[in-house]
This record gives structure tokens, C-alpha cells and sequence, in this order.
């Protein structure tokens, strides 16, 4: 009997474990078919310029074809781009090209490189996003608000008081959580659907980038300020923010203070980080391209992909389809920066030149 | 009048050279030449000249009139003035014998500056400026403001100014004085709109823009007392104080909500100077101090009212003390000396980010020099500094000339100099990214001039043309090297090599017969200067970049060409005036890229007409001008805007 009650048990048990494991597997979609690497169309650069020289400019990158285009915005509509592109997203079929200390936003046919409109009377814009086909949110570094803009008529709708300077911004479900970057060191939650402010989190000083992963998390990159200045330093930091609790469960430190980084930024699938641990011309430990893995474990792996080698990282940016990375260096920020596009193990694949401090990549 | 360390003497030999209109003694020019330009190259800006461009900037008339390098931002506005492809900070000014270099930027701003409270400027040229102090690796600017003790009836000076758009100028000085004690008091007044029209090319679509945020005051009140205490004594106190408030304006491209932005400006300065003169020794004791102030603010226009960014407040304060000595050892000989004893004081804060610094600085230096003047054609001088700051001493500075007259109207004049040029306050102290360990620029000058000087005295011409070429090599020229977020930092990087050649002519010529008074001058001045950059950015420790295209390319914003010319027509109390200045094509990249990095290159014209007419023993003075007479548009700044033709219109009355 016991020995029958021994077997009945070990039977159920294995149904139990068959039918848990089928249902795990259920959810989980086959993998997809092996494929030759895809590659977005094209790529535009974003050329900060010199802050108030006015010589901003947008490079266009085919891709495909390997070749470079300088000077896109200036040639399609005999004007300069303005004073110090700091971002572009392409919304709708729209390029939407930031153009920070000139005040606005130029929209741009992203295939014949025309301008289509402005958006004018912004403070210092530094970065754009479509909320839904309505709204579009634009961050600012000189005013404590994001402006809310109609994407229809290219003006202000409304605005939303964060009461600081706002940065990038990720997006999760209804939400968009942003930075306050310049000597501050906070996190904002925003409700998309009231344009209010509806939580705040610290942490470490100046948080720079922001990006959302595959597994809802959204992870902040601070490169903890300067040294001597009455707002202190902190060890530059990778945190990991839980978007259900809004909560910080894991912090990844820097290995020296030296370190400064900057421009976080994922993958297609978003399941890899990558950004700039920079030596600005001296060294630093691990200098270079770093990459991010095992996002969603207790312990990401971070490690060293691409060395710096007396370059200087100005720009990164990885394309969503193929994984590719591009890296631009700014070299002395007065001439024509260089970009390398490397392949996702680290290859060199091209590298080509740019213009005056390629600082952004917009992937078309 | 404040003395300087070298090579003037006394004010009344002075003055007379100054003016040119007038003839010297053949006695006087043999005394005050062995003094005055053994083997210097200089530039002299006579009274005549200052007094007849009260109306015009000091920066404009030093880029109308000498080779020097304006950068200028605009009416008003921030104008720098650098010598043969150096920097800004690379140029020294004294005034009556005070360095006014700002020693935060190390810079001057010249728009600061009204030529109304200035009688008299010299500029140095390259290694020449040792003489006068170290520092200055392009070149140095003196000028001085001075009243003679001499028997002179009281004399009342009004001046008032209507020009373009809203610029207003009042100026009033009062002069009086007999053989022991004189003393003259200046104010000045202008207000300037600076509402011009101008073609938008920057926004889309392209429009005709009216500059907004560019107005500014400037008042100015100096005073010079001089004491005659015995034949041989005198002391001469000189007060300065101008305060200035000026909107900065946007960029063309700027199309945001809107910004305030401004910046004010304090200058008061102070100098005694006491001047023995006995007949082998000659003595003047200097002691002064400047106060600057300079406020910058920036605000946002948000839908929430107004955002300030940055309220930046500094102040530097200097106390400056000199001895110059010069003994006369023979017909051939004269021994100079000089000592310095400087300290400075900073602090600048910025109430917005807490960020700031207090800093000071204690400079002491000597130098020794001896000139020769030989009985046939040779003359020379070698000097030798040294300067100790904050304890450290710097390396020895020599300077040698030698003169050699080839015949009775052709000299050539060789220099070479080795100068140290200290990092400014800012440099070293500036948080974040100041670096306390960064070495003086080194810069090693050689120039060689060919001067040719001819008067006619039966055809009533004169001509006088000088050829300079030169060289001069800067080593840990210090630059801010930029880094993530703007912060930016201060290191001895840059090894930048100069060559160039300013060619200078000058002639005048007074007509007889039927156009029996009509008097002539022209004046042309041209500047040829290839400024390098010798070491790509390479990034320490590491291997050099090797994608750097900046090594052996032209500085930015220096031009390979600049030029100008002058023409001027005297006849009955009329004076018909010409002027037209070159500016060469400006790469605004190191690695001096053409397609939309470079400016253009542009000419400008002026033109004015003037008449002078004697009323009951008074006498006045009508100007018109004409500026940008061709209403040529131009950028001298990338994407900046700039005025096209513009008028004024000046009386001026002397009671």
C-alpha cells in the first residue's frame, strides 16, 4: 500500500511538473528564424557645433552604401541648422531636430532633408518625444518645465511643471520618467494621461542618460559631477529602477571616481545597455565603450567592448536593428569629428567623418 | 603724465613727437632718439589722431590704423585686440603705467575703454614690448592719459553726438593750469539703442530682423592733477572710473521665448607717479591700484516667469607699485632699471550653482637694460628680466636689438626676445576645470624691419614706410581642453609657431599754386600672419590621434590678411576723410575646414567730413560720418549680426 501511495505520488507529482513546465512554455513564442543582419535605412548625426558659434549641423549616413553626407540641413534649405543640436527623433515620419541654445525645434523631411516647420519660442530644448498622435513632450535645460507640444500645429498646447531641468526621457506604459541632469539628482515619474509630476527619486548626481529595458525597468546613468564644486562628487553610478514600486534595486559604481560617463543608450531588443565610461584626454579604468549584460539578474555583467585608445568619445549610438554601434570622436571639439560604426562584437566595420562635434545618433 | 618704465623721457620731448603736424629741432631729435626708438618696433597714435576720433572706439581706431587684430562682437559690444596671431591674453595694456588686464581672462576688453579719456597710445610690437614688461607674447598696448603743467588758459571742451539707431554721446572736459599746477577733468555719456536692421539669414524663412537686446550705457569720469614740486620734480595723479551695463543679444538663429541677458561692468583705477629728471639721472615712482567689477546674469523666459540660470558676480581688485631708473653713463651709454611690485586679488561667484573661486597673486619683477647709441650708424639695447610670482621665479627674459642706419632715410632694426606669459586667475583656479599646475607660456620672438623715412621739404612730402617680418614660436600655449558636460580644462597643450609681415606706408603732401593749402595724407597698413598650430591633439599618456587634422593649420578667427587704408584731404578748414579696412577669410575650425566653416572675407568703408570754424576765440567742430558706407553685410563673428550703413552726426565746442 505504502509502496502504491509511494508510486501514486511520484506519478502525480511528474503530471504536476509536466503540466507547470507546458504552461511555462506556453507564453513564450517560438524563437525566430535565423536572418542576415538588418540594418536601419539611415542614419542621421546630430553635430552639436560650438556653443554660440551657431554651427550646428545634420550629417546624413546611408547605411547601406557606406557614404556620408555633411551638411544636409544647410544644403536642403540654404540656412544654418542653429546653435548646438543636442538631439533628433524621427515621429511620424518627421525628423525632429533639437536645436538647444537657438531655442527650438526644426521638422525636417527625413528623405528630402526640407524643413517643414518650426517649433519656436522653447527655453533650451534638449530632447523630444511623442507621448500619442496629440502630444509631443520637449525636455529643457534653462526652464523647470517640459512643453507640451501639438504635433499638428507644431505649438506649445501646455506644459508640465517639474520645478527643474528636465533631460531624456523613457518611456513605460503611461509613464515617462526623466532627469534632472545639471547639479541635481533626481528622477521624475510623469502620468502622460494628466501631464503631472507624480513621483520623484534621488539618485547619485547628475543623472545624464535614461533608458527603458524589455523587463520594464528603467535604468539611470549619473555621472556623479565635479570635484571641488559646492554640489561635491559622487562615484558615477548605473541604477536600476523598478517601474511597478518606483524603487531602486540595484546600483552598479563605477571603479574610480575619475570616471565620468555618459550616454546610455540600449539595443533594438532592449536587452543590452552600452555608454561612454570617456578619459576626456587623461585615463581612466576601463576607458571606452562598455556593454551591459544579464540586465534583468541580481548582478549585470558591465564590461569593456571597445577601448578608447587615445580617442575622444563624444557620441554613441546603437542601431535598433542591427545592434551596431557608433561611436563619434569629438577629437578636439573645433574640427570635424569622426564616427565609428563598429559591428556588435566590437569590429571596426567603417569609420568616416563627420562635422563639428557629432554628439547624437538618430537612427531612420 | 605717467611714466614709463623704459624708454620715454620727459613729457615735454614727448608731446612734441607725438605731434606730427609739428616740425622738431634738429637738436631735439638727436636727444630724444637715443632714448625714444633705438631698435623698437613701435606704433605711436598721436594726440592729434586720439583727439580727432573721440567718437569712435579705441578698438575700431586701432583696427583702422594699425596691423593689431580686432575681434569684435559688435557695436558696444566685447571687442579683444590681439597682435600677429596670438591671443588676446597675449596682448598687455598698461594705462599711465598700470596693468588693466583683467586678471581673471588676463584679457582687455577694449570696448571699455573711450578714446575721450585717452590722450596718448603706443603699441609694442612683438619681442619690442619686453621693455615695458613681461607677458605681452604678441605685443602690448599703452595708453596714457596726462595734462602738462604749463601756462594755459582755462579751456572748456563740450562734445555731443546723434548717431543711428538711438546711439547718443556727451562728453565734456575742463582743462586748467599754470607752470606749477594744472589739472583736467573728463565725463562721458553714451547711451546706444543699437536697434539696426538686418538681413535674417539664419531663421527660415529668411527675413529682415531688427536686433533686440544689444543696448547699452557707458559713463566715464577721469581726472589728471599734476604738481610741478620743483624744476626737477613733478607728480602726477591720474583717476579712472567707467561703468558700463550692456544687453548681450542672441545669436541670429535664436528663436526661443526669450532671455535676459546682460553684463556690468566697473572700472575704477588709480595712479600717482613721481618723476625726478636731473641731467645724467632720471627717476619716476609709480603706485596705483584698479578695482574691477564685472557682473554677468542670464534668465530664461518660461511660462512661469522668469528662470535665472547664471548671476555670476566677480571682482579683482590690484595694488601695483614700479620704480624705473635711467642713468646716462656716456655720450654712447644709458643704463636703465626698473622694479615691480604687484599684488592681485579675485573673486568671482556665481549665485545660481554656488560655483566659484577666491584667489591672489603677488608679482614682483626687475629688469636691466643698456643702450647704445653709437657715434656712426649702430645702435642696440639688451635687456634682462626676471620675475618672481608666488614665489616662483620665472626664467630669465632676454631681449636684444640692434639698428643699423644704412644711409641718411634707410634704417634696419633686428629683435629677439624670449617672454613668459603667466596663466590667468581663471586658468588656474576656475572650478571646475582650472589646473594650479599649469606652467607659463613660453614664446621666443625674433623680428627684423627695414624703415624707410624721406621729407622734402621744398615739395612740401614726406614719406615714411616700414616692413616688418617676423617670427615667434609659443610653446605650453594654454588652452581649455573640453571634456563632457562643459567641463572644460585648463592645460599647457598647444605649441604654435607665427611668421608674418606687416608692411606699413605713410605719406603726406601739401599742395602749392592753385590748390595752394590743401594738404594730402595717406596711410596703409597691411598684415600677412600665418599662426599654426604644431601639435595635433593627442591625448597624453595615450598614442597621438591620429584622425587630428588640426597640426599645421591656421588659428581660428585669425586671418592670414587684414589690411587698411586711409586718405585724407585738408583744404580751408575742411577735412574730407577716407577710411577702408580688409579683413581677411576666417576659419572658425581648427583643422580649417571651407564649407560653412569660414567667414568671408569683407571690406568696410567709412567716410566723414568735417569743418572746423573759429567763432568769437571759440572753436567748433562739425562731423558727419558715415559708417559701413556701402551698407556691406558681414559676419566678423559667426552668426552674429552687424550693422550695414549707419550716420552720426557731432559738434563739438571749444571754449
Amino acid at each position: 500500500m505504502i509502496f502504491n501511495i509511494q508510486k501514486l505520488a511520484t506519478f502525480i507529482l511528474i503530471i504536476f511538473f509536466s503540466i507547470a513546465c507546458s504552461k511555462n512554455e506556453n507564453p513564450i513564442p517560438d524563437p525566430p528564424e535565423p536572418q542576415k543582419p538588418q540594418y536601419s535605412k539611415g542614419l542621421f548625426i546630430c553635430n552639436e557645433g560650438n556653443f554660440m558659434y551657431g554651427n550646428a549641423s545634420l550629417s546624413y549616413y546611408n547605411i547601406e552604401t557606406q557614404t556620408i553626407t555633411n551638411q544636409i540641413f544647410f544644403t536642403a534649405n540654404n540656412a544654418p541648422l542653429g546653435d548646438v543640436c543636442q538631439s533628433m527623433n524621427i515621429i511620424d515620419g518627421k525628423g525632429y531636430v533639437v536645436v538647444n541654445n537657438s531655442g527650438k525645434v526644426q521638422v525636417i523631411d527625413t528623405t528630402t532633408f526640407k524643413y517643414c516647420g518650426t517649433i519656436t519660442g522653447l527655453n533650451s530644448p534638449r530632447y523630444i518625444e511623442k507621448i500619442d498622435n496629440n502630444k509631443l513632450y520637449i525636455t529643457d535645460l534653462y526652464s523647470p518645465i517640459i512643453s507640451i507640444i501639438d504635433p499638428a500645429t507644431l505649438t506649445k498646447k501646455g506644459e508640465i511643471n517639474v520645478g527643474r531641468s528636465t533631460e531624456m526621457m523613457a518611456r513605460v506604459d503611461n509613464y515617462i520618467y526623466t532627469t534632472s541632469w545639471s547639479f541635481q539628482n533626481k528622477v521624475y515619474k510623469i502620468d502622460t494621461r494628466t501631464d503631472s509630476v507624480i513621483d520623484s527619486l534621488e539618485v547619485t548626481m547628475q543623472p545624464n542618460s535614461i533608458v527603458a529595458d524589455k523587463f520594464n525597468n528603467i535604468w539611470v546613468l549619473s555621472d556623479g559631477g565635479y570635484a571641488g564644486t559646492p554640489a561635491g562628487q559622487e562615484r558615477a553610478t548605473l541604477t536600476r529602477i523598478k517601474t511597478n514600486t518606483f524603487t531602486i534595486d540595484y546600483i552598479y559604481e563605477l571603479p574610480t571616481d575619475e570616471s565620468s560617463p555618459t550616454k546610455l543608450c540600449t539595443d533594438g531588443l532592449k536587452e543590452n545597455l552600452y555608454f561612454i565610461n570617456g578619459a576626456w584626454g587623461g585615463s581612466v579604468q576601463m576607458g571606452g565603450i562598455c556593454k551591459v549584460t544579464d540586465i534583468d539578474s541580481t548582478s549585470p555583467k558591465v564590461e569593456l567592448i571597445i577601448p578608447e585608445k587615445g580617442r575622444l568619445f563624444y557620441g554613441l549610438g546603437v542601431d535598433p536593428r542591427s545592434s551596431e554601434i557608433y561611436i563619434s570622436d569629438a577629437i578636439d571639439f573645433t574640427q570635424k569629428g569622426v564616427v565609428y560604426r563598429y559591428s556588435n562584437k566590437g569590429e571596426l566595420v567603417h569609420q568616416f567623418q563627420a562635422d563639428l562635434i557629432p554628439g547624437y545618433f538618430c537612427f531612420k | 603724465m605717467a611714466q614709463t618704465p623704459a624708454l620715454f623721457s620727459s613729457t615735454q620731448q614727448t608731446i612734441e613727437l607725438q605731434d606730427s603736424t609739428r616740425k622738431l629741432s634738429a637738436a631735439k631729435i638727436s636727444a630724444i632718439r637715443i632714448e625714444k626708438s633705438i631698435a623698437i618696433t613701435k606704433t605711436e597714435i598721436d594726440s592729434v589722431l586720439l583727439s580727432q576720433s573721440v567718437n569712435s572706439s579705441l578698438a575700431g581706431l586701432l583696427s583702422k590704423e594699425t596691423p593689431v587684430f580686432v575681434k569684435s562682437y559688435g557695436m558696444g559690444s566685447m571687442a579683444t585686440v590681439s597682435f600677429r596671431g596670438t591671443a588676446p591674453s597675449h596682448t598687455q595694456v598698461k594705462w599711465n603705467g598700470l596693468k588693466i588686464n583683467n586678471p581673471m581672462l588676463g584679457q582687455v576688453d577694449f570696448s571699455q575703454l573711450p578714446i575721450w579719456m585717452i590722450d596718448k597710445a603706443k603699441i609694442l610690437h612683438g619681442g619690442s614690448s619686453l621693455v615695458e614688461g613681461s607677458g605681452a607674447l604678441g605685443g602690448s598696448v599703452h595708453l596714457y592719459s596726462t595734462v602738462h603743467a604749463k601756462q594755459q588758459k582755462p579751456k572748456l571742451s563740450l562734445v555731443q553726438r546723434f548717431a543711428s539707431f538711438g546711439n547718443l554721446g556727451t562728453m565734456v572736459s575742463a582743462k586748467a593750469g599754470n607752470s606749477h599746477i594744472a589739472g583736467e577733468v573728463r565725463y562721458i555719456y553714451e547711451e546706444a539703442g543699437n536697434n539696426f536692421k538686418f538681413n535674417n539669414n539664419a531663421v527660415l524663412p529668411n527675413r529682415t530682423d531688427i536686433q533686440r537686446n544689444a543696448q547699452y550705457t557707458r559713463t566715464g569720469v577721469s581726472a589728471n592733477l599734476v604738481f610741478k614740486v620743483a624744476e626737477t620734480d613733478k607728480v602726477t595723479q591720474s583717476f579712472w572710473h567707467l561703468a558700463s551695463g550692456r544687453n548681450l543679444p542672441t545669436i541670429m538663429s535664436y528663436e526661443g521665448k526669450g532671455r535676459e541677458e546682460h553684463q556690468k561692468d566697473a572700472e575704477t583705477r588709480y595712479s600717482a607717479v613721481w618723476n625726478r629728471v636731473r641731467s645724467r639721472y632720471r627717476h619716476s615712482l609709480t603706485s596705483g591700484f584698479s578695482y574691477n567689477r564685472m557682473d554677468y546674469f542670464l534668465a530664461n523666459k518660461t511660462d512661469l516667469g522668469q528662470f535665472t540660470n547664471i548671476d555670476s558676480r566677480s571682482k579683482a581688485g590690484s595694488f601695483q607699485n614700479s620704480y624705473n631708473m635711467q642713468y646716462t653713463l656716456s655720450n654712447n651709454f644709458i643704463l636703465k632699471a626698473d622694479a615691480s611690485l604687484n599684488f592681485y586679488s579675485v573673486k568671482t561667484l556665481n549665485h545660481i550653482t554656488k560655483e566659484g573661486y577666491k584667489a591672489t597673486r603677488s608679482e614682483s619683477g626687475a629688469s636691466a637694460s643698456l643702450y647704445y647709441k653709437g657715434a656712426s650708424r649702430l645702435n642696440g639695447y639688451f635687456l634682462i628680466r626676471e620675475e618672481l610670482t608666488d614665489g616662483k621665479f620665472t626664467p630669465l627674459m632676454p631681449s636684444l636689438g640692434i639698428e643699423y642706419q644704412l644711409t641718411k632715410w634707410a634704417a634696419v632694426k633686428l629683435n629677439a626676445t624670449r617672454n613668459y606669459h603667466l596663466p590667468t586667475l581663471n586658468d588656474l583656479y576656475w572650478l571646475p576645470g582650472g589646473n594650479p599646475n599649469l606652467k607659463p607660456e613660453r614664446g621666443y620672438t625674433g623680428d627684423l624691419s627695414f624703415e624707410i623715412k624721406s621729407t622734402n621739404d621744398t615739395t612740401n612730402t614726406s614719406w615714411h614706410t616700414v616692413v616688418t617680418g617676423y617670427l615667434s614660436h609659443i610653446n605650453d600655449w594654454i588652452i581649455w581642453r573640453p571634456g563632457e558636460f562643459r567641463y572644460w580644462s585648463a592645460t599647457n597643450l598647444k605649441e604654435v609657431f607665427v611668421r608674418g609681415a606687416e608692411f606699413n606706408i605713410s605719406a603726406s603732401h601739401e599742395c602749392l599754386g592753385a590748390l595752394d593749402g590743401l594738404k594730402v595724407k595717406t596711410r596703409a597698413n597691411w598684415a600677412i600672419t600665418h599662426t599654426t598650430n604644431q601639435k595635433p591633439m593627442d591625448s597624453s599618456s595615450k598614442s597621438a590621434n591620429t584622425t587630428d587634422n588640426s597640426k599645421g593649420k591656421q588659428l581660428i578667427y585669425i586671418p592670414v590678411h587684414k589690411g587698411n587704408l586711409f586718405l585724407s584731404l585738408n583744404y580751408s578748414g575742411y577735412s574730407l576723410n577716407w577710411h577702408s579696412a580688409y579683413t581677411g577669410e576666417r576659419f572658425t575650425t581648427s583643422s580649417n575646414e571651407k564649407t560653412r566653416h569660414s567667414l568671408p572675407s569683407y571690406w568696410l568703408h567709412n567716410l566723414s567730413l568735417k569743418k572746423e570754424l573759429t567763432f568769437l576765440t571759440k572753436k567748433i567742430t562739425a562731423l558727419i560720418e558715415v559708417e559701413n558706407l556701402f551698407n556691406t553685410q558681414y559676419q566678423a563673428i559667426l552668426w552674429r549680426a552687424m550693422p550695414g550703413t549707419n550716420y552720426s552726426f557731432t559738434l563739438r565746442l571749444d571754449i
